[in-house]
């Protein structure tokens, strides 16, 4: 069931802004910040959010996760994937700081959590290392990530944005 | 009869950065090698923060872990005030208190939920929890929901603070959500008996290990410490947050690019059971009463019971937060404009973190640029304790089978609910085909 009190979509940023490119998903939502996307889009700052992130997909129509991804891409490409595609992790480890939104996602499936719609927006890293900023190749893909989630959310809300 | 030849490796390798391994090699049935390793990235602290005003400095440091985000800006925080001589009043101490609890009901929720019921269950992860026990796990699920709520309202989002500035808060919760706070923490208490009740069945399947060790935590005489206090042990007398390097005395092992602390003895524990050994008698009522209902006493040396450390702290941090919330909206409940006058120094802020005491230590120049800077997480101050803990236990268990052996291992580490790899995450992303 849809969550009336909150926006029907969301669009989270996550990932470390200390480890340089590890942090994409965090200049992503920064820039998307200073857009206007319309009254229906939460832009949400996650950082490492661990299961909390559970809550903040929770009741929504649509959820855009911006976030760095190893998909075997060159640096700086984009996949854009729907959750379900990804084959999730488990949801174990020594301790809650080991745990990914690929098992986090995994329990909420498991819980019945109604997540919504899940869009996963991945970024092939070049450079993790600390540090704050992102490399050229990444820093680059930002303004196409912002292309993908303004049609993103078009689609979903049958207007532009 | 133990094994004569054993060879466990425990290799937790985590995304990129870092990672924890148990190795345990018996020969002949005698131990050849018994240890915990930590690989993690070199410290990075001082060149993140070192350059950066004082503005900036608790945003950045707040990255660094997100499950204990709320204690790294609050120990940033206290180490800028203290540096400059920033007075915070009265009130807003209340509420950084507050955010505090938030953050530690949110962390213990998860970790007993997600990792600790599944090793007294037997079962290899949360997920089968979810058809065996869904209520149980429900009701965990709704106290970690609540303290993610009581860190929004307080701190401006459920990580990474906004609200909490050098001076006191840049916004404040009103009068009316904080009532509605506190209804929702005395409605909690259901919730808290069904965990509680579920950790009581299950008491006997935490080991009853004990290895005699110094714990330090805060303290205080007039409440149980968290967000400042001494330096207190269980072994010495407390002394003044500034002093840390008293107590930490930071070295190299070979297994590990963490560094390792220990002050009287080989080694010392931080964390919930430390917090409850140092400061039993300033818990609430109702928090001492779990505590009776599983034996834990002060002084208790079964790293074990940290998990049921955790569960006494739940309670504790729910009672805790309604009377601060009394005291906040008993008072003239306002908004007010912190005042910051920059000047050079240097300031140290302890804060009680989940995993327990958390050290920032930054020097100023007159422009309120840092110049020197030093941190001290709690995962760090155990890692000695931790394999001290293991060299103790692996002798007293080796009779039993391999699997129960690594599980026992596993147990201990995660008991003391260590921040491994929190600095990185990222998706490693498989299709399913």
């Amino acid at each position: 069931m849809k969550d009336m009190t909150k926006k029907r979509i969301a669009v989270i940023g996550v990932g470390n802004l200390l480890l340089g490119d590890e942090g994409v998903g965090i200049h992503a939502v920064q820039y998307l910040s200073g857009l206007d996307l319309g009254d229906e889009v939460d832009i949400i700052d996650a950082a490492v959010p661990g299961p909390s992130i559970i809550y903040m997909l929770e009741g929504r129509e649509l959820s855009i996760i911006i976030d760095c991804a190893d998909f075997g891409g060159r640096p700086g490409e984009i996949i854009l994937a729907d959750s379900k595609r990804l084959a999730l992790g488990e949801f174990k480890g020594f301790s809650l700081h080991g745990i990914s939104l690929d098992g986090v996602l995994a329990l909420a499936k498991e819980l019945q959590i109604d997540v919504g719609h899940v869009l996963i927006l991945g970024v092939q890293p070049d450079r993790i290392e600390v540090g704050i900023g992102l490399s050229e190749s990444v820093a680059d893909a930002i303004p196409r990530v912002v292309d993908l989630v303004k049609s993103e959310v078009t689609k979903a809300l049958g207007k532009a944005v | 009869m133990g094994h004569l030849d054993l060879d466990i490796n425990i290799h937790h390798v985590t995304r990129v950065e870092g990672h924890g391994n148990i190795a345990l090699n018996v020969k002949n049935g005698k131990i050849e090698k018994c240890e915990w390793s930590v690989v993690e990235a070199p410290r990075f602290f001082e060149a993140m923060v070192v350059g950066r005003t004082w503005k900036e400095l608790h945003h950045i440091t707040s990255r660094i872990c997100g499950i204990c985000s709320i204690g790294h800006t609050l120990a940033s925080l206290r180490a800028t005030e203290n540096a400059m001589g920033i007075k915070v009043n009265e009130q807003d101490v209340r509420l950084r208190k507050l955010a505090l609890h938030g953050e530690n009901l949110q962390s213990h929720s998860l970790h007993l939920g997600y990792l600790v019921l599944p090793d007294l269950m037997g079962v290899g992860s949360v997920i089968p929890l979810a058809s065996t026990h869904p209520e149980e796990l429900k009701a965990a699920i709704r106290i970690h929901r609540l303290a993610n709520e009581m860190s929004d309202l307080v701190c401006g989002r459920t990580t990474h603070p906004q609200s909490i500035i050098p001076g006191g808060f840049a916004k404040i919760p009103s009068k009316e959500e904080l009532m509605g706070l506190k209804e929702r923490l005395i409605a909690s208490s259901d919730d808290v008996n069904t965990v509680a009740n579920l950790f009581h069945k299950l008491r006997d399947k935490l080991p009853s290990f004990e290895r005699e060790t110094e714990f330090i935590a805060l303290t205080g005489e007039d409440e149980y410490a968290m967000y400042s206090g001494l330096l207190g042990s269980t072994d010495t007398e407390s002394i003044p947050e500034e002093r840390y390097l008293e107590f930490t005395n930071e070295h190299i092992v070979p297994q590990s690019t963490a560094k390792y602390t220990k002050h009287v003895r080989e080694s010392y524990m931080v964390g919930a059971l430390a917090r409850v050994n140092k400061n039993y008698e300033k818990l609430s009522p109702r928090a001492k009463q779990i505590a009776e209902l599983f034996g834990l006493k002060p002084v208790c040396h079964n790293p074990f019971m940290n998990n049921i450390a955790q569960l006494v702290e739940i309670v504790h941090s729910i009672d805790d937060s309604i009377r601060l919330i009394d005291e906040l909206l008993s008072d003239s409940y306002r908004y007010y404009k912190p005042e910051v006058k920059v000047r050079a120094g240097r300031g140290v802020g302890a804060v009680e973190v989940p995993r327990g005491i958390l050290f920032h230590d930054y020097t100023y120049d007159e422009n309120g640029v840092c110049v020197a800077a030093n941190c001290i997480i709690p995962t760090n101050q155990n890692h000695a304790n931790i394999q001290k803990d293991m060299e103790a236990l692996a002798p007293r268990i080796l009779d039993k089978s391999k699997a129960e052996i690594e599980l026992t291992l596993e147990m201990l580490v995660r008991a003391y609910d260590p921040c491994i790899s929190c600095s990185t995450h990222f998706l490693k992303v498989d299709f399913v085909e």
